[in-house]
């Protein structure tokens, strides 16, 4: 089966100790790696204000979480299980990132390569110059 | 009433649009940036259409997209009264 990249980010409530945020952290860290998630990475975007009111609260602690799975594994369900079953989580969005960078990535080797090829063009113009 | 759009001589000539994503060669507009879609959102939250902010079809899709996901985040708003 094919390789999957996801990322989910979440919100953790803003009303945790930051050793409880980070044991928070952790423990979603290691939900993922039990369930066949493979190079996961966390990042840390912090406390942000939310534009909306969520469960009574003004803001949230964001978090993202990186991994790559097999297609036919449970991981992103298993983890998004465990959210909706974490009240300490007020919100989570999975994206599946492969799919979602595949035009993006491809643009901007085409863009790369444009440019290159620009500077070629100018460098050889240049050089035709001086002769 | 909105105004119709004058098919005679504006009386000021129109700034040409262009795709900012596309001058700036953004390939992938991310929903985790707030400050960047904020600027393609009305005051009252709602996206801005392709013809005032000139997006390209391509990055509007995918504008529309991640202002979409940043509203399920909380990172921007629905609606703002």
């Amino acid at each position: 089966m094919e390789i999957r990249e996801y990322e989910t980010v979440y919100v953790i409530a803003p009303n945790l100790s930051d050793e409880e945020t980070q044991a928070v952290m952790d423990r979603y860290r290691e939900i993922v790696e039990a369930n066949q998630g493979k190079d996961v990475e966390v990042e840390v975007m912090g406390k942000r204000k939310l534009a909306y009111e969520i469960q009574k609260f003004n803001e949230g602690f964001y978090v993202i979480l990186r991994y790559k799975t097999e297609g036919g594994t449970n991981t992103v369900a298993e983890l998004e299980r465990r959210m909706r079953n974490d009240e300490k989580i007020i919100r989570f969005l999975t994206v599946r990132l492969d799919k979602e960078l595949k035009k993006p990535r491809k643009l901007e080797e085409k863009w790369k390569k444009k440019r290159s090829k620009l500077e070629g063009k100018m460098e050889s113009e240049k050089e035709g110059g001086e002769q | 009433m909105r105004e119709s759009r004058p098919s005679s001589p504006r009386r000021f000539p129109v700034r040409k649009k262009y795709c900012r994503f596309c001058a700036e060669k953004i390939a992938y507009i991310d929903y985790k940036n707030p400050e960047l879609l904020s600027r393609f959102i009305t005051e009252t939250g709602k996206i801005l259409p392709r013809r005032v902010t000139g997006t390209c079809h391509y990055h509007q899709r995918q504008l529309t997209r991640a202002i979409k996901r940043a509203r399920i985040l909380a990172l921007l708003p629905f609606t703002v009264r």
